[in-house]
């Protein structure tokens, strides 16, 4: 019913504003039956192609060459983090580990080959400022009580806490120390 | 060369396909095993494997190969396991949230309650407005009643499904394994084949070994040699799983957990890689029930 309703106004003369937007007078048009299955347009493969003519269309071939493999592999993304190449000095200002023997305690580097010293901002307006050191292992408080003095000798007026995790290898500072203690810990090769 | 004639030794020869799994070990040639067995092959040896993603703070685990032919337990060489599998620091939390998290995600509530408007009855007005001295009352199914509907009552079925953050799940594993490995709980062995079908070998075994009671075997593949099969079915706290099943909650479950070396290795290289992998950030989001 309501499709022959709109039939009739489409068809209709007294309706010119929907005419005018269809663009073209439906009413000398044969319309599908109301039960067809549409043409499902959307859909890339219900779609005709544009051209049969093959020749229309760039041109392809299928290699199996390795050397050319090569060149696709360039573009594709790691599936790992590689390990840096070695190099005497690096553009990026970069250092790899190369840490001292003596040391009661040992810092892993992250995943991506970076120090694991990081400013973590929370709190309920995210203006309490934390450092975190992780991944430490062995004598965790000998390294805290390490970086407690380096930090108050760089800020000799500041009064800072730490907390000291040691199951979870983490040392916690209050205060926004991180740049401090990473140039402390790279100047001793960590 | 000698690693690969020592792994290849260590597999019953009926098992030699097995070997070829071993992502560090290239194809094994049966005839230059048959004769390093004809020649006398001396065990115990040491097995050093490549790790990936070495470590350089010293650390190192090792562990024994055992055989599972004999209840009597003949130590078959040693392994290098990689310590940031099985020598982490083990965090209780990050157990205890896998354990929580593995016994909630597949719990959907049922328990439903009815609403007033669901409750029988309750249409009419149970008396007039005015001119009792009564409180006003519209409905007896009203929440304040005796038999009232309930505001706010459980509803069903409502799933309690979430996902535990990748590193999270990562950690846990690590921990699990690392707590196994340190309070002498996991063994390697070379292969799950025993000679019988017989589940009081296996009880023999463990009693002998001092394993279990309750035993939870891993191995590579998800189809198991028989015997194993046939007897740890008939065991209800032996268990068999494949590596692709194994989970804290089924760790912490069986006293004693048996990897083959197979299984030893498809572990560490599986965690290695999620913890290496460089689209680590996209796969740490919070995952998103409502996909669309």
């Amino acid at each position: 019913m309501a499709t022959m309703k709109t039939l009739s106004l489409v068809s209709g003369s007294g309706f010119k504003g929907l005419r005018r937007r269809l663009g073209i007078d439906l009413s000398t048009k044969t319309l599908p039956a109301i039960n067809s299955v549409p043409v499902r347009y959307a859909r890339f493969k219900s779609s005709p192609l544009v051209s049969s003519d093959p020749s229309k269309y760039t041109g392809f071939e299928i290699s199996r060459n390795p050397e050319e493999w090569k060149f696709v592999q360039d573009l594709l993304p790691e599936p790992v983090i590689k390990t840096p190449s070695v190099k005497p000095q690096y553009t990026s200002g970069w250092k790899p580990q190369n840490p001292p023997a003596d040391a009661p305690y040992f810092i892993q580097r992250t995943a991506n080959h970076m120090l694991p010293v990081y400013r973590v901002q929370g709190g309920p307006d995210k203006m309490t400022i934390r450092t975190k050191v992780r991944y430490v292992q062995g004598d965790i408080w000998a390294l805290d009580e390490e970086l407690r003095a380096v930090v108050s000798r760089a800020y000799p007026k500041e009064i800072f806490k730490t907390q000291v995790n040691e199951i979870a290898g983490l040392i916690i500072f209050r205060g926004d120390y991180a740049s401090v203690i990473k140039e402390y810990l790279l100047s001793k090769g960590w | 060369m000698l690693r690969r004639l020592v792994i290849g030794a260590f597999r019953p020869s009926g098992c030699l396909q097995g070997a070829a799994r071993l992502s560090t070990i290239a194809e094994t040639n049966t005839a230059e095993v048959e004769q390093i067995s004809a020649e006398g092959f001396q065990s115990p040896m040491i097995v050093s494997r490549d790790l990936e993603f070495p470590t350089n703070d010293g650390r190192s685990r090792m562990a024994w190969v055992e055989n599972m032919d004999t209840v009597q337990e003949k130590k078959l060489g040693m392994v290098d396991l990689h310590p940031d599998i099985f020598a982490i620091p083990p965090r209780i939390d990050m157990i205890h949230s896998n354990i929580r998290w593995q016994q909630l995600y597949r719990k959907v509530n049922l328990v439903q309650v009815n609403n007033r408007a669901e409750m029988r009855g309750g249409g009419r007005k149970p008396w007039q407005q005015k001119g009792l001295g009564k409180a006003r009352q519209g409905s007896i199914r009203a929440p304040q009643w005796v038999h009232g509907g309930k505001v706010h009552g459980p509803r069903a079925p409502t799933t309690w499904f979430y996902m535990l953050p990748l590193h999270t799940r990562l950690y846990g594993l690590r921990s699990t394994l690392s707590v196994k490995m340190a309070q002498d709980d996991l063994h390697i062995v070379n292969a799950l084949d025993i000679p019988t079908n017989d589940p009081s070998y296996l009880e023999e075994l463990a009693e002998e070994r001092l394993w279990g009671p309750s035993v939870l075997f891993v191995d590579d593949t998800d189809v198991a040699p028989e015997n194993i099969a046939v007897a740890a079915d008939q065991i209800k706290h032996m268990n068999i799983i494949p590596v692709y099943g194994l989970n804290v909650f089924s760790m912490l479950k069986h006293d004693t957990l048996v990897l083959t070396l197979s299984a030893v290795e498809r572990i560490e290289k599986q965690l290695l890689f999620f913890m290496h992998r460089s689209d680590r950030a996209k796969l740490s989001e919070i995952f998103k029930t409502d996909q669309v």
